[in-house]
């Protein structure tokens, strides 16, 4: 699994995490390494895209939902963005809405 | 693809998760289970093995043991380790919102079965072909 946390100067708050490969219990960690990055910067609008992601499980899933709940609780923005057939179907199989394109 | 082993036993190690998708995968697309599934299968066995790396103990040889098989008309998962599937402290967890595997494995499989004694704990999943359910 790799990951990029990309940040538009444009809008402040607002932060892209990509992540590519299989997102699994060995790579979970890395996944909340960037999602606690984001946001010790102040992130208000957070975009996960997951267009390049080939596997996710429960670990991982965990980290988005934790992230989507801390956004909320702040009046923030939480986006999941999927590509992946298989990805969208377990992500809505457990209850995680995705969007097709980066907000 | 015919070709796939029917038992595998791994290091209780996450860095060996990637085998045990390969192998499930390779048992499902032998199974004849359709692309969805085939992935749900994936899915439901990875959470499988990783409960059995977080939560078991591995056998006195270090290893977690997986076999695959065909009964009934259905393709069955077992992963056996020798742990209590206790839960870790969520204090001492470092990644928020852990737990959910089994829930997930029930929405993904036809049937979960875990099964705990003193020697440990075998955690059986069951998928059939669309076709057929």
């Amino acid at each position: 699994m790799s990951y990029i946390l990309g940040h538009s100067a444009a809008e402040p708050g607002w932060y892209v995490i990509t992540v590519g490969g299989e997102c699994d219990l060995n790579a979970a960690p890395s996944l909340s390494v960037a999602v606690e990055a984001a946001f010790q910067r102040g992130v208000d609008t957070m975009v996960v895209d997951l267009k390049e992601t080939t596997f996710i499980d429960s670990t991982a899933i965990g980290v988005l939902l934790a992230a989507r709940e801390r956004l909320r609780g702040s009046g923030g923005r939480f986006e999941v963005v999927c590509g992946t057939p298989n990805v969208v179907r377990v992500l809505e199989i457990v209850g995680v809405e995705t969007v097709a394109g980066v907000p | 693809m015919l070709a796939c082993p029917e038992r595998l036993e791994l290091p209780a190690d996450p860095s060996e998760l990637v085998t045990a998708r390969r192998f499930a995968d390779c048992a499902a697309a032998r199974f004849g289970l359709d692309e969805p599934e085939r992935y749900q299968f994936t899915f439901a066995a990875n959470e499988a093995v990783s409960n059995a790396i977080e939560h078991g103990e591995p056998s006195p040889e270090g290893t977690i043991r997986i076999h695959v098989a065909e009964e009934d008309g259905a393709l069955v998962f077992e992963v056996e380790d020798h742990g209590t599937f206790a839960p870790s402290p969520a204090a001492l967890d470092p990644l928020p919102e852990r737990g959910r595997g089994l829930a997930f494995m029930a929405a993904t499989v036809d049937e979960v079965d875990v099964r705990r004694s003193v020697s440990g704990t075998v955690v059986r999943l069951c998928k059939r072909r669309a076709a057929a359910a």
